[in-house]
């Protein structure tokens, strides 16, 4: 007790002894224009290294009282939300009275010229492809996304949306296709932090399809300052090899000094979708499938002849026990569409002091999907908070949490509504013949009877069930921790470091009703349930020092970065079958388990980067190597470690002499750069021989088997790459212009899964290196800022655009012919690389028409003479042995010998498009602006697949209004073949379906109004914008489709094929957005 | 100038051990498996990998039984052969010769992943006496010779049905080994089998401590016995009739008449050599074999050619293989595989019960030695006919039932044809009827003449002309190499012959 009574004590006279040191205090008092200032913060801050030491608030009448010891150089530092910051040296004052000007006359600090790179070099020294966008300018389009945001903004980032279902991904090339691993995403970086993208070993893709994964996707826009995109070699030396596909640099928004600004904002949208193919009705169907029957019952001489009293359902039969509900005129369509009604709120904070910065924002969005069923929503939350101990030392942290789950149907419901029968009733009718709320389950003998069990495809599934009933969710949550700091010890020297840390968890969920299927009760899909769960963790960590140093008139800058990353997944499925519905249908529950699993891995890399930039003659001449060692747990130990160097020049041409009197030039810059990448293989530990247990016994005996070859041989994909550009900048940087010209040329291809023959015993090899291929080609854009305008002008005119070519080549065949496979069968397209060709090409059959007349079948050889068999008659033309009549197809036979198989086959086109690129413009009148923006992809070809669904007439879907024009009779003038049931090949792989798919489209159309300020003042606020906008209003085409923009194939051998998902909707838009 | 070297070497050694732990740290090994570092270390794992090469056996069934039987002259497609899967296609593309190189049984896969298996203990499986004390020289050298056996196995049926096919004897762990390899004669293949045979026959087992294992795993017995079988078809008659003597030194015997059925049910007979092994009862290990034979109106049955064979006994005679016993004349189903005694219509036939579908495949029972040697008596000398037929009728016929010798064929292509008719009647479903029509179609008087009267009967009338014009080419009577297999070779694989009009296309 004694004791803590004298420390007591003590603890009160300690304060008293400190006060015994001071030797010179400092007063006074701090106001503005209009009186003191209560609660402005003064404190002391030593000179040498800005760091602070003794602070204050002043009190309620504007006071202060500083002490000071003696030794040390100080100034005193007054500061207050909203006010300009001043700074006073100490020179033994013994009162300072200070006025704070006010924030608001301030204009936003625009930081021109010195954009820096990760290395902290200053872009104008920099040899390397970058391009920039601030996303400010576009927070007001009507999308969710950030890949929506930048489409067709930036110049070779080829940006495509497959899907207008809400929360669909869009794929990205940067300078196109480059490698045959079907790894061609660019690598994203957050902040400095690289997002790992590897999907889990051993995930399992029945559940869950590449297109769940988007690292842009479950981020907000609004959250984001700006992106940057590096094109070429100096991306991958700063990043590694996965950084081959191009970086996109996303800096999100940090905290700005000043005084707190709340801003929130609110958007309301709807769409309407294009117009769409229009179907048969029910009596037209009826008609169509009652041809194709009769068709081909009469080409095999009536021996099938049952075949036309076998469906009731299409015929007039009042007998029949369903006759009333196959005899309606259905639109499905009708039925699963609407017309939605979405929103989207915004919260932010943003402010900061002398010390403090912070930015918090709040974001909710709930997408509603034209299609029954489909929806999206997102949550993000994100802070960020910087402090700054002094000049020389910095600390910033950010926290951001995003939570998206994205909801659909099992099947997709419009190809199903598309397929069904037209003539049925969608609900059970009663006994007056008006439809219930029950659904009608197809009866099994139906002419859409039970389909293929293989492809787990039933032509029967009720399409309204299928939307309304069957769930097919997909969740992702998101929390990243990153810290950054910053140092810098002495003048020139930069060290800076960064850690962070990503948690993902992902759920994707299935139920397959049986009332979507009218599976019966002992099937496997019978209320089938599947549920994926992932998690995974990255932690990655950074640490990169800058020298920068000038000697007379040069100038060097040396860095060098060392990073560390380690990141493990787990993940685990189940499917089950027979649950009583949605919520029970956890596996725990009940059901019978279809099929579970598991999977675990772990990958570690190491990366070491230095560069060095010397600048020569006032940064005339600029030289710039940069070199990268990296390692990485998926390389085996022969392949682990590569060197990847770059070397840049870059020639500031503003800067000579004779340029310098030209006043209207501000930047005339020449670029070279040169680089090589080695990127290894990816997946974990690929490389490794394994072995492990067989799921099977000799009698009791277990059993071990090798699984895989160890890799020994496997080498690095070499990347070579090689830039130039030019940069002009005129009008004090106001116009400017850049244009680059690249070659890409990837050699020793890294090929996934290879097979091999099986007398190794092994039916695939992990990674072989094979083939090379080329991407070359140019881009430009030019930029127009601030055009009109200038202080005190009424007018405002910005403007960009951007044009690309990319070219690709295959310049060596990979050695293994598994890529030349030919199919001769409907729908289906010969699967070729060709040397000189791009990947991605189509090869088909060259279609010509329809056989008018018997005589038109008969085979003839390249003189135009009948081709006679042995016993003389004349040869039919066959196709898999069949013999073509008339009314069939006709395929040009380039070989003449009467039968159409894979010599026929022809080159007919590719999907990369010749041209891509957009434009937008910004036109601002006092508080009124208006802002467009065009997307253009020129030349590509695809596989109009939704065509071929509803022209083909050979199974039993509903069909387009086009084949009511279908070859009846000869002299019918028409190339749409007759309709035949059964086995037909009038719709092989062809020129028939493959389109042109060329289009200019104007995603935006935005006006946005700014209220008068002298009224918003009044109302004690800071801003009021309202903004209306439309997104996707126009698209010019040739193409038959509903949308020209089909999504890029995820694999080098997948085909561009436009499959009627849901169409991109024509979105409008209303928003405000309040700031105080 | 000593300093200048410490300067400059201290930091090349320190980034050297850095990026040696670097190194270390990347090396991330996978979990719930073992790599190529880790494995090889115990007598378990060498034996687990034995057994997958036996596992490996059983997924080549199908092709085994497929190549001996479709071909063949003992069953025909049953009333449950749909012919409308994918598999039934193929089966019945076989049996009518339109045999292309797409064809799922010319897809010889699964025999080779249990050579690489056999071969990865041949190579590797050594290593493991350096880590492992209990693993002895002795065992090693069964093991090794178990695997010799398998490896010979999955070639001699390779040769049968391919002739020519890549000879692969090394593990492919690394990739550093060429996966593509080029065909190697069949004749020189099984040159190169027999050495490795008759080299490892001492070193295997006789026997198994546990019984199943002294029929299921290779024993001495069965090195003689491939040995005698791969001799006969290379046409080494001394050597075959050398082997089939060794094996009379073994506990083998033919039971009685009574007790035929016993070598299917409950199966690893006296007779029996070796077979391939299946419990379904304890360990849920069926064999399809049964559902070939009876599932619905049974997918193989009794051809007429067979019937006809039972039906032109002696009324005096009798044929526990027969009609009635070893098939039901009824519907003709293998009776063999289905039952369990010899007489079917004793209250409707006695069934396997349903817990015992898994009658073992036989690769070898002693009642193929007698005719081995028999043929190879007779292939050698003319002179031999009598005595061969006197040990058939000793032995194999005696059994059967028949009480009366076998008239004595007067020349060497007439008792050959007889001893193919008495082997179809033994060994109908055991996949072998194929393989003896086409060895004999080289014996002079057989000829190819022979083999056309088996096969031509399956091919649709209309095809007979060119069928028959076709198998004078005898690269005609071998399969094609998959067509998968020609691609992923790229140019190494040359395809057979006869099947380059369907393989010049890709």
């Amino acid at each position: 007790m004694k004791i803590i009574k004298i420390l007591l004590l003590l603890s009160c006279l300690l304060p008293i002894a400190l006060f015994g040191q001071v030797q010179k205090v400092v007063s006074g008092v701090v106001s503005d224009e209009t009186g003191t200032l209560p609660g402005a913060s003064v404190y002391l801050q030593s000179v040498e290294d800005k760091r602070a030491w003794d602070g204050i608030a002043t009190n309620i009448n504007g006071e202060y009282l500083l002490s000071i010891k003696d030794s040390k150089e100080y100034e005193i530092v007054f500061s207050f939300i909203g006010y300009r910051t001043q700074t006073i040296l100490y020179k033994g004052q013994k009162e300072i009275n200070v006025t704070l000007v006010s924030d608001s006359q301030i204009e936003d600090i625009v930081i021109l010229g010195t954009q820096r790179d990760g290395m902290g070099m200053d872009t104008k020294l920099t040899s390397s492809a970058i391009e920039k966008i601030s996303l400010d300018g576009l927070k007001d389009m009507a999308v969710t996304s950030v890949e929506g945001m930048v489409q067709g903004k930036l110049a070779n980032v080829d940006i495509v949306a497959g899907s207008g279902a809400p929360g669909s991904k869009m794929s990205i090339r940067i300078r196109g296709t480059a490698s045959l691993t079907g790894d061609n995403d660019p690598l994203i970086v957050i902040d400095g932090v690289p997002q790992s993208v590897a999907i889990e070993d051993g995930f399992n893709f029945a559940t869950a399809n590449e297109d769940d994964f988007g690292t842009l996707l479950n981020m907000s826009p609004t959250d984001i300052e700006s992106i940057t995109v590096l094109k070429d070699a100096a991306a991958t030396a700063m990043w590694g090899e996965k950084a081959s596909n191009g970086v996109l640099v996303v800096t999100k928004k940090k905290g700005a000094k000043g005084a707190p600004t709340f801003q929130i904002k609110q958007v309301v949208k709807t769409g309407i979708e294009p117009p769409r193919v229009p179907m048969l009705n029910g009596q037209e169907y009826v008609t169509l499938m009652q041809d194709a029957i009769w068709n081909s019952v009469r080409d095999d001489q009536f021996s099938s002849i049952s075949q036309l009293s076998q469906y009731k359902d299409i015929l007039y039969d009042p007998a029949y026990v369903y006759f009333d509900e196959f005899n309606q005129d259905v639109d499905w369509l009708d039925y699963i569409r609407r017309t939605p009604l979405s929103s989207e709120t915004n919260f932010s904070m943003n402010g900061g002091g002398e010390k403090v910065t912070y930015h918090f924002s709040a974001n909710y969005l709930n997408e509603v999907g034209t299609t029954v069923g489909e929806d999206y929503s997102r949550i993000n939350a994100y802070m960020n908070l910087g402090y700054r101990f002094s000049d020389k030392f910095n600390i910033s942290s950010s926290f951001s949490y995003s939570d998206g789950d994205r909801n659909g149907s099992v099947q997709n419901a419009r190809s199903l509504a598309q397929n069904k029968m037209p003539n049925m009733t969608p609900y059970i009718l009663d006994e007056y013949g008006n439809m219930t709320e029950e659904y009608f389950v197809q009866p099994v003998s139906t002419i859409q009877g039970p389909g293929n069990d293989k492809t787990n495809y039933y032509p029967r599934n009720h399409p309204i069930a299928m939307a309304e009933l069957s769930s097919s969710r997909y969740a992702e949550r998101n929390s990243s921790m990153n810290f950054n700091f910053t140092y810098r010890p002495i003048l020139g020297l930069n060290i800076n470091g960064t850690a962070a840390l990503t948690l993902k968890n992902t759920l994707k969920k299935g139920y397959l009703p049986s009332a979507a299927t009218g599976a019966s009760w002992d099937h496997k899909n019978y209320n089938k349930s599947e549920e994926h769960k992932g998690y995974s963790m990255d932690l990655y960590t950074s640490l990169n020092a800058s020298y920068y140093r000038k000697v007379s008139r040069h100038s060097f800058t040396v860095s060098v970065k060392g990073e560390v990353s380690q990141a493990s997944n787990a993940s685990q499925w189940v499917t089950t079958s027979g649950n009583n519905g949605l919520e029970l249908s956890d596996p725990t529950v009940g059901g019978v388990i279809r099929d579970m699993g598991g999977s675990l891995g772990e990958s570690r890399s190491i990366g070491v980067v230095g560069s060095v930039n010397l600048n020569f003659y006032d940064e005339k001449y600029n030289l710039e190597v940069t070199a990268r060692t990296g390692g990485s747990s998926n390389s085996g130990r022969n392949s682990r470690w590569g060197i990847n160097p770059v070397f840049g020049l870059n020639y500031n041409m503003q800067n000579e002499n004779f340029l310098k009197d030209v006043e209207w030039l501000d930047r005339l810059i020449v670029r070279g750069s040169w680089g090589y990448t080695p990127k290894g293989a990816s997946g974990n530990n690929t490389y490794g021989g394994i072995y492990s247990a067989l799921n099977e016994q000799y009698y009791d005996m277990g059993a071990l088997i090798p699984q895989s070859i160890q890799l020994n041989n496997v080498d690095f994909e070499k990347i070579y790459q090689t830039n130039a550009s030019i940069e002009l900048g005129v009008l004090d940087n106001k116009l400017t212009f850049s244009a680059t010209y690249y070659i890409k040329t990837t050699k020793d291809l890294l090929q996934k899964d290879m097979s091999i023959p099986s007398s190794s015993g092994f039916s695939s090899i992990a990674w072989i290196n094979d083939g090379s291929i080329q991407n070359k080609g140019w881009e430009a854009y030019i930029t127009g800022n601030n055009l009109l305008g200038s202080r005190g002008k009424d007018w405002n005119l910005g403007f960009n655009v951007n044009v690309s070519r990319n070219k690709n080549i295959v310049l060596d065949l990979p050695t293994n012919l598994e890529y030349q496979k030919a199919e001769v069968n409907n729908g289906k397209y010969a699967n070729k690389i060709v040397e000189g060709r791009p990947l991605g090409a189509f090869y088909g059959f060259d279609y010509v028409g329809v056989y008018q007349n018997h005589d038109e079948t008969v085979a003839t050889d390249i003189n135009g003479n009948v081709i006679k068999d042995i016993n003389g008659d004349n040869v039919i033309t066959t196709i898999n042995g069949h013999m073509q009549r008339p009314g069939d197809a006709k395929y040009r036979d380039l070989n003449y010998d009467g039968i159409i198989d894979q010599y026929d086959i022809i080159y007919l086109g590719n999907s990369m498009p010749i041209l891509n690129g957009g434009a937008s413009i910004s036109v601002s009148w006092k508080s009124l602006t208006f802002t467009s923006a065009l997307h253009f992809r020129i030349g590509q070809s695809v596989i109009n697949q939704a065509r071929y669904n509803t022209e083909s007439m050979s199974g039993q879907s509903n069909q387009s209004t086009a084949v009511l024009s279908r070859w009846r009779y000869e002299g019918d003038p028409t190339d749409m073949p007759r309709a035949l049931w059964g086995t037909n090949f009038n719709s092989l792989g062809s020129n028939r379906f493959v389109e042109k798919a060329s289009f200019v489209k104007v995603k935006d159309l935005t006006l946005a109004y700014r209220l008068p300020s002298t009224f918003v003042k009044k109302l004690a606020m800071k801003d009021i914008r309202l903004v209306l906008t439309c997104y996707n209003p126009f698209t010019m085409t040739n193409y038959t489709g509903q949308d020209p923009e089909v999504s890029l194939p995820n694999g080098f051998n997948n085909l561009a094929m436009d499959n009627s998902l849901t169409p991109n909707p024509r979105t409008f838009a209303g928003s405000v957005t309040i700031s105080f | 100038m000593k300093l200048m070297l410490k300067i400059k070497i201290i930091p090349l050694v320190l980034l050297s051990m850095l990026l040696g732990s670097c190194n270390d740290w990347l090396d991330v090994e996978p979990v719930g498996v073992q790599t190529n570092k880790t494995f090889w270390q115990t007598k378990e794992e060498v034996e687990g990998v034995l057994m997958a090469s036996y596992i490996q056996l059983r997924k080549s069934q199908d092709n085994m039984l497929m190549w001996g039987e479709l071909r063949g002259d003992g069953l025909k497609f049953g009333p449950g052969f749909k012919n409308q899967s994918a598999e039934e296609i193929d089966r019945s593309n076989i049996r009518e010769l339109e045999i292309l190189p797409t064809n799922r049984y010319s897809d010889y896969a699964e025999l080779y992943k249990g050579i690489s298996y056999a071969n990865h203990v041949i190579k590797l499986g050594p290593g493991a006496m350096d880590y492992d004390v209990t693993f002895t020289e002795p065992l090693m050298n069964s093991y090794l010779a178990e695997a010799v056996f398998l490896r010979s196995l999955y070639y001699f049926y390779l040769v049968r049905a391919f002739r020519d096919v890549p000879y692969v004897k090394e593990p492919y762990d690394t990739d550093e080994l060429d996966y593509r390899v080029a065909k190697t004669s069949g004749d020189s293949i099984l040159k190169d089998v027999l050495v490795d045979l008759k080299k490892y026959s001492t070193k295997c087992k006789p026997g198994y401590e546990v019984a199943w294992q002294t029929k299921g795993r290779a024993t001495s017995w069965a090195f003689y016995a491939l040995i005698a079988d791969i001799s006969l078809w290379v046409g080494d008659y001394d050597t075959a009739i050398e082997y089939c003597t060794k094996l009379e030194s073994g506990s083998f015997e033919l039971g009685e008449m009574e007790d035929w059925m016993e070598v299917y049910y409950p199966g690893n007979s006296k007779e029996s050599i070796f077979e391939l092994q299946y419990d379904h009862k304890d360990l849920d290990q069926r064999n399809k074999l049964m559902e070939l034979a009876q599932s619905g109106d049974g997918i193989l049955i009794i051809s007429e050619h067979l019937n006809d064979l039972f039906l032109a006994i002696d009324l005096t005679d009798l044929d526990v293989r027969g009609y009635d016993w070893g098939y039901s004349n009824v519907d003709k189903k293998m009776w063999k595989y289905i039952g369990t005694k010899t007489n079917v219509m004793e209250n409707g036939g006695f069934r396997r019960p349903s817990d015992e579908s898994s009658p073992n495949f036989i690769f070898y029972r002693y009642a193929e030695i007698f005719f081995i040697k028999a043929e190879a008596l007779i292939m050698k000398s003319e002179a031999n006919i009598d005595q061969a037929f006197t040990l058939l009728d000793e032995t194999i016929r005696k059994r059967a039932g028949y009480r009366k010798p076998i008239a004595r064929p007067s020349n060497q292509a007439d008792a050959i044809r007889l001893i193919v008719d008495e082997r179809l009647k033994e060994f109908y479903g055991e996949g072998k009827s194929w393989f003896d029509i086409l060895r004999v179609s080289r014996v002079d008087g057989v000829g190819v003449s022979y083999l056309k009267d088996c096969l031509l009967p399956h091919v649709p009338t209309n095809k007979r002309q060119i069928k028959n014009n076709d198998l004078n080419d005898v690269d005609s009577h071998y399969l094609p190499l998959h067509e998968k297999e020609i691609r992923a070779a790229n140019g190494v694989l040359i395809q057979n012959p006869f099947y380059k009009k369907y393989t010049d296309n890709i």
